[in-house]
């Protein structure tokens, strides 16, 4: 190769204008590495073309410069580092369009926040939810626990007669114990076994004084395992339950005694 | 604005890379007006050159690592830059367009001087390939030639232009 009619052949001006295609480039930049000489006339275009440039610069107004440092300051830089090719001659627009992307991000984000707040707010009332049950069962926990500890009480008591009450031929399975504290005149009654009544129909606790029945007070089979207070009575000769109706009446239906027991008096 | 220092264009890449906002600060000062002029005599709309100067700084800045003084000085690659950078603008506004007549509004700009010296055929070549950013093939269809043949007048302009430059 004749390297003089080379760098005379205008390649050199077209290189460094950028106007050369990708093969022209290539072959020039690997013969600037065996010629010295086309280097230099690459460097001296070069040069001129500088000169040239900056005898005719055209200074751009002077808010660009703070615009373009607060572009390149800033922590995400406006453009990305993506390298563009500059070999080419016709360079393609590959400016990438973000803007429906942000939109959709954007959208995506809204719906996942939404669903967040949505589940927040669902998770957060069956919390409240679950505490209130809690609280609820806690209460009716707290209320039996009560409830055994009055019983332990009364039961431990040493002023408290105890009577059994044994089923009548009538209803021979049923029974109930009562406490009776005969210095406090309190009745207690704890069902043992009392079979189940029409829903009319109610048990009835009768105190048995001097021959006469006095009303102690009513109560379901379905009272079992907890301790329920009756009616005070001072005196009692033997205790009496009868089936009654619901409510209770003023004399017992003798003929519906469910059980009976004496005081140990 | 006042220039504390001054560097020479081979140690510019490397503290660029580094981010050395007072080279770039020097780089700016020196080169703008020169780049901006080229820009110019592509899109004489100062609003769309304005912007094109800013991403020309910034693609600059972000893409120093990939400069390579080999392949020609740091003016070249700017330069090159800011000429594509403006055709990428042209092209996305006149796509599918066709564009027969160069407006004459970008007269004091860039080259424009040194291209008033060139033969009409020469330098209407050169503008387009340049300016507009027509390849070889596209000048060729546009005048009924072969792409060759668009290379080898432009070639002359560019001889021309190199004498002239001198």
């Amino acid at each position: 190769m004749n390297i003089q009619e080379y760098i005379l052949s205008g390649i050199v001006e077209s290189y460094v204008l950028g106007i050369a295609d990708e093969n022209d480039r290539g072959e020039f930049e690997q013969l600037c590495t065996q010629y010295p000489e086309l280097v230099l006339a690459r460097n001296k275009f070069e040069q001129s073309l500088e000169a040239s440039a900056l005898q005719h610069a055209v200074h751009p107004p002077e808010h660009l410069k703070a615009s373009i440092l607060a572009s390149l300051q800033q922590p995400t830089p406006i453009a990305s580092p993506k390298v563009i090719t500059m070999q080419n001659g016709n360079m393609q627009a590959r400016k990438t369009n973000w803007q429906p992307y942000l939109a959709a991000a954007s959208v995506i984000v809204l719906l996942v926040c939404g669903y967040l707040i949505y589940q927040l707010r669902s998770t957060n009332s069956q919390l409240l939810n679950e505490n209130q049950d809690l609280q609820a069962r806690y209460k009716s926990t707290d209320s039996i626990l009560n409830k055994i500890i009055d019983e332990q009480k009364v039961i431990r008591d040493s002023n408290i007669t105890v009577v059994n009450m044994v089923g009548t031929q009538a209803a021979p399975r049923s029974s109930a114990n009562i406490y009776w504290d005969s210095t406090s005149t309190n009745v207690f009654l704890v069902v043992k076994n009392m079979p189940k009544l029409p829903n009319e129909q109610q048990y009835q606790l009768w105190a048995l004084i001097d021959g006469k029945p006095k009303d102690l007070g009513v109560f379901d089979a379905s009272d079992d395992k907890v301790i329920l207070k009756m009616n005070n009575t001072q005196k009692a000769d033997a205790f009496a339950i009868t089936i009654e109706q619901k409510g209770g009446n003023k004399s017992p239906t003798l003929e519906k005694m469910q059980s009976m027991g004496k005081t140990n008096l | 604005m006042e220039i504390a220092t001054t560097y020479t264009e081979a140690e510019l890449p490397a503290l660029l890379k580094a981010r050395d906002w007072s080279a770039f600060s020097f780089l700016y000062e020196n080169y703008s007006g020169a780049l901006y002029s080229t820009i110019l005599h592509i899109i004489p709309e100062r609003e769309k050159a304005n912007q094109v100067l800013l991403e020309t700084f910034v693609y600059i800045m972000l893409n120093i690592q990939h400069y390579s003084i080999e392949k020609g000085s740091l003016f070249t690659w700017m330069f090159s830059i800011a000429r594509k950078l403006s055709l990428r603008v042209i092209k996305a506004e006149v796509d599918g367009l066709e564009q027969h007549v160069l407006d004459g509004d970008s007269n004091g700009y860039g080259l424009y001087k040194a291209l008033q010296q060139l033969t009409p055929e020469s330098r209407h070549i050169f503008e387009l390939v340049y300016y507009k950013g027509y390849s070889y093939q596209e000048v060729a269809d546009r005048h009924k030639q072969t792409a060759q043949a668009v290379k080898q007048q432009l070639s002359k302009a560019l001889i021309q232009l190199r004498d002239i430059l001198k």
